[in-house]
């Protein structure tokens, strides 16, 4: 309940506040478009796109994070800190100077892809090697600075706009669009639904891989489909939003504290409370030092990464 | 019924199993015993079709049909000890009432019940065995094969937990169990296969082994 009133509160504070020199009454009136002019605009196009973007797709790493934590077994799994997000910011940088071109649902469905290889390399790891979770998050946070530093490089070469750069690795919904909303919200629903059809092999998976196979869970297939999964919701969130660190990380611990382990409602918990840090972030960026916008994903990690800190002591 | 004919097994170009015979017949509390590096877990590692025979022949059951408790565990992260004990009851026993019972249940006969809320990484060695112990059981297959599963238990409480498996040997469940404890293993056992070197050594009723 709490929960859905914070989305609600943020929710309306991203419809109503803004750089926009527009006071309540006309923020009202474009919401009702009593006139289809500037506030209609304002309102319908830029600001509850950008609120309805910004749950979806912090919707998509929160549930993100809970697959690649389970199937990896690792407590710090985030599929943008593993370089999971970071294929797809090297085919988004590669699409923003052009040297890919291809249509725009083709670039959302190539962002998803270019994440799941990166992430299918990563079990490929796992399963060859009988990683600890240890030397599986070490292996990911290397990976995951090299896609940054290849991805950086794209996009230094093509000498785009800076704020280009900046959207991309640090995170930005300011170029929302109800078109960007309708994709990411079939990958989110095509995504939370596979997770479902999965969730009763998250447990045994979590066991390890010897006792996953005593309980007829295999466990090399399984991770192959849960990294899938979460590399899809990784690479369309990076399409929305650009890479936004650390709410795929926590939604799922912040969620254990609310529903425990049992896995259908860790999915759905670990999806909304992704949704809300995410909204919640970006109004901050969105308007603490209004009128300019800090990127989404510099405000997560200023929330997140105390967060972690806090977990890592407490973790034995 | 478990057979393995003539097994050899070479890993990098040590052999590690050489010709080994024997067959694993149902309602049974085997012990496996002999000191490191005799080839035990490997055995079981081939009952469980995780390794392949070089020659030789493993007729053995699916692996889903075994509750396999493999040795050195690795700590599940997440989960306290009820949710780990769950996870196998959930798969055998439909309904939650039913499940909570025999959480109860098991929790009681290995001695866990103010242990079910903690997290499992908390907990000592000794009680992360017990827990496997509970898991391996709850699963309610009919064969159970464990690779020292009690080592990090004390003494007294070890023979509790070895009179425990042969009660549940005696329900009607085969065991075969890897251990270093000859003195458990003649006592509580019904059969001792003895590995010595990569071969069997001895092979035959727990009564008439000589260590």
């Amino acid at each position: 309940m709490a929960v859905f009133a914070a989305t609600l509160i943020f929710a309306i504070v991203g419809v109503f506040a803004g750089p926009s020199d527009l006071n309540f009454q006309d923020t009202f009136n474009g919401l009702m478009r009593s006139d289809d002019g500037v506030m209609t605009t304002v309102v319908w196009s830029i600001r509850i796109p950008r609120v309805i973007l910004s749950v979806l797709v912090g919707a998509s790493l929160g549930l993100s994070g809970v697959l690649i934590q389970l199937s990896t077994r690792s407590p710090i799994g985030d599929p943008n800190l593993f370089g999971i997000g970071g294929g797809a910011v090297i085919f988004m940088a590669a699409v923003t100077i052009g040297l890919i071109s291809i249509p725009t649902y083709g670039v959302f469905v190539g962002a998803m892809v270019s994440s799941v290889i990166v992430a299918l390399f990563l079990t490929g790891l796992i399963s060859n090697r009988n990683l600890t979770p240890i030397k599986f998050a070490i292996m990911g946070i290397a990976v995951g600075a090299l896609m940054i530093s290849v991805g950086t490089s794209v996009i230094s070469y093509g000498r785009v706009f800076p704020s280009q750069v900046i959207g991309l690795v640090a995170g930005s919904f300011s170029s929302s669009s109800w078109q960007l909303i309708y994709f990411i919200t079939c990958s989110l629903l095509g995504c939370l639904f596979a997770s479902l059809v999965f969730s009763a092999r998250l447990l045994p998976i979590t066991l390890g891989d010897d006792i996953a196979k005593s309980l007829g869970v295999n466990p090399i297939k399984t991770r192959v489909y849960l990294m899938s999964i979460s590399a899809a919701l990784a690479g369309s969130s990076v399409y929305a939003g650009g890479l936004i660190g650390f709410v795929a990380l926590i939604s799922p611990h912040i969620g254990r504290r609310f529903v425990g382990n049992s896995p259908v409602a860790l999915i759905l918990i670990s999806t909304i409370i992704g949704g809300l840090l995410t909204l919640i972030s970006d109004q901050l960026a969105r308007l603490i030092f209004a009128p300019i916008e800090l990127p989404v994903g510099l405000a997560t990690t200023v929330l997140g990464a105390p967060l972690m800190m806090y977990l890592a002591w407490r973790y034995k | 019924m478990i057979t393995l004919s003539n097994a050899a097994v070479e890993i990098e170009r040590k052999k590690i199993l050489q010709g080994v015979s024997f067959q694993i017949f149902p309602n049974y509390f085997y012990c496996l015993v002999g000191s490191n590096g005799s080839g035990k877990t490997t055995v079981l590692k081939l009952i469980m079709q995780i390794l392949e025979v070089n020659s030789g022949e493993v007729d053995t059951i699916a692996s889903k049909d075994i509750s396999y408790l493999p040795q050195n565990l690795p700590d599940p992260p997440f989960l306290s000890v009820g949710e780990v004990i769950s996870v196998a009851i959930d798969r055998e026993i439909k309904g939650s009432n039913l499940q909570q019972e025999e959480l109860g249940t098991l929790a009681e006969q290995f001695h866990l019940e103010d242990l079910l809320d903690r997290k499992f990484s908390d907990i000592s060695a000794g009680e992360k065995q017990r827990v496997w112990l509970a898991f391996a059981i709850a699963q309610k297959k009919d064969m159970i094969i464990m690779d020292e599963p009690l080592s990090s238990v004390d003494r007294n409480s070890r023979e509790e937990f070895y009179s425990l498996l042969k009660q549940i040997s005696m329900e009607g469940r085969t065991l075969l169990v890897v251990t270093h404890d000859v003195d458990m293993a003649l006592h509580y056992s019904d059969k001792i296969i003895s590995l010595q070197d990569g071969r069997v050594v001895f092979d035959g009723s727990s009564s008439e082994f000589v260590a």
